[in-house]
């Protein structure tokens, strides 16, 4: 569907992006990486907002500029977004409606069905400004999946949602997700562990990786370790601290450790396959 | 025109300043210069139109840019190409919106004084030439508010202070014949010039 190839691109003398290839099929897609590693920046050229130094994003087969179906096949949710305040939520859907090229007849239906899947049809005429941080999110996942697109591209669309509205968001995507490419660009790993087919990791501008969540969680097969604070420094080699925890007074440390260890290895998340990656104990 | 109406609607009671200032202010200055001097008020009174009309031309435009230029989430507008027009076609329509307004400010005009049409194609072309370089500095600039500054000084500088300047966009005197114009065909060449480059910076920003 999307394909990604030897993509490059510099700000200045700074270099964001290095030859990146991707073939993204119609699956959801978590792009994973830490603040800084280009994933906004992949997203943009993705969207043909920038042009690459080098290489090129194709759709079909052929480069997204000169595709006359892509941007009528895509939803886009940029980082920021909560342009013209002044307008109702229904009036800047339907200014988004006109803008993708949607059918006045079709406008209405689109509109409340893209409002009820975000759980904001009952705030259709209130404006933009006076919703809350978490509503104007919701409202740019709505006009992103308004008119059915093919391809969805989404830049921390949980960003700034509170818990059970982002659970709202991973229902959202599992109803979306037949049939259409969508990539969610986030460093909260738990989001692409409950909605992601497939996670992809940005490191610096490199893709480390792109195949599937059981192939990420695998990275850190017998690389886990849950244990006392005590026992931390018997641990040998290259070694993480992930995280410290208490238990019944006790202080734990899980561990990743690039060497096997005297102890029983836990079964590795999502989240420890890629801090094995970032973390470089592969 | 949906989305120019939603994008006008979204500039709220800013929207109603050009109307108040054509419909009220235009009008109650120009009767007051007539009220309070004898004789032929009409320089006077082209003096007052040159001063309000072009310099609000630019408002509308200048908000609708800002949505484009400044707000959050903006690339959204330049990412759905599909239905989306050029900037530049919209400065086009916002002028001619601004012209119809123009239009019954000078139909008022006409039950005041005997010659009108020439300073209302005067009017007309200056607003033109301050919607274009408005266009070009905001893209230039990739922000409106310096371009709203620039305008609103350029038009007191020039038409108060520094009329006959070479500069100057305005015109002293009676408006009354094709050869008062002359300003206005060089004003009218500078501001399709401006108009180009804006469109040019357009082009190159937004890959169309």
């Amino acid at each position: 569907m999307i394909t990604v190839n030897n993509l490059s691109k510099s700000f200045g003398r700074k270099e964001v992006l290095h030859s990146v290839n991707l073939r993204l099929d119609a699956k959801v897609y978590g792009l994973l990486g830490a603040n800084g590693a280009g994933k906004t920046t992949l997203i943009r050229c993705m969207a043909g907002l920038y042009e690459p130094q080098q290489g090129e994003v194709l759709y079909h087969n052929e480069p997204i500029h000169k595709s006359k179906s892509f941007h009528q096949d895509l939803g886009y949710l940029p980082q920021a977004f909560g342009m013209f305040r002044e307008l109702t939520l229904y009036e800047m859907m339907e200014y988004i409606c006109s803008l993708k090229g949607i059918p006045r007849s079709k406008c209405t239906s689109e509109i409340t069905k893209a409002l009820t899947s975000v759980n904001l049809e009952d705030k259709a005429g209130d404006r933009i400004k006076t919703l809350s941080g978490g509503m104007v999110r919701r409202a740019g996942i709505a006009q992103a999946i308004l008119g059915d697109p093919k391809v969805i591209l989404l830049d921390e669309p949980t960003a700034g949602l509170d818990p059970s509205e982002r659970a709202r968001f991973k229902n959202t995507v599992s109803e979306l997700k037949q049939d259409r490419m969508i990539l969610i660009s986030t460093h909260i790993v738990e989001d692409v562990d409950a909605c992601c087919n497939s996670v992809i990791v940005i490191d610096e501008g490199r893709v480390l990786f792109n195949g599937s969540c059981e192939e990420l969680r695998n990275i850190a097969l017998n690389k886990v370790y849950n244990i006392n604070e005590a026992d931390s420094d018997r641990i040998t080699g290259e070694k993480f601290i992930l995280k410290v925890s208490e238990m019944e007074g006790k202080i734990y440390h899980r561990i990743l450790a690039k060497e096997k260890q005297a102890y029983e290895s836990e079964k590795p998340t999502l989240e420890d396959g890629y801090m094995c990656l970032v973390k470089g104990i592969v | 025109m949906r989305r120019l109406y939603l994008e006008l609607k979204n500039q709220r009671f800013y929207f109603f300043v050009p109307p108040v200032v054509l419909f009220i202010l235009v009008p109650l200055t120009v009767l007051a210069t007539i009220k309070s001097g004898g004789g032929n008020n009409f320089p006077e009174c082209a003096t007052i139109s040159q001063l309000f009309i072009p310099s609000f031309a630019a408002w509308w435009p200048l908000f609708i840019l800002k949505e484009y230029l400044n707000s959050p989430g903006r690339e959204l507008l330049f990412v759905y190409k599909s239905g989306r027009d050029s900037l530049f076609s919209k400065m086009i329509i916002l002028w001619v919106f601004y012209l119809l307004h123009v239009v019954i400010v000078f139909i008022y005009f006409t039950s005041l004084f005997d010659f009108v049409w020439f300073l209302f194609i005067a009017v007309i072309i200056q607003s033109m030439f301050l919607i274009a370089l408005g266009y070009f500095l905001s893209l230039l600039f990739q922000n409106t508010f310096i371009p709203l500054i620039i305008n609103f000084a350029y038009s007191s500088i020039f038409m108060l202070a520094v009329l006959d300047s070479p500069l100057s966009i305005f015109e002293n005197g009676f408006f009354n014949n094709t050869g008062s114009l002359s300003k206005s065909i060089v004003v009218a060449i500078i501001a399709s010039i401006l108009f180009y480059g804006g469109y040019q910076i357009e082009k190159r920003l937004y890959n169309d």
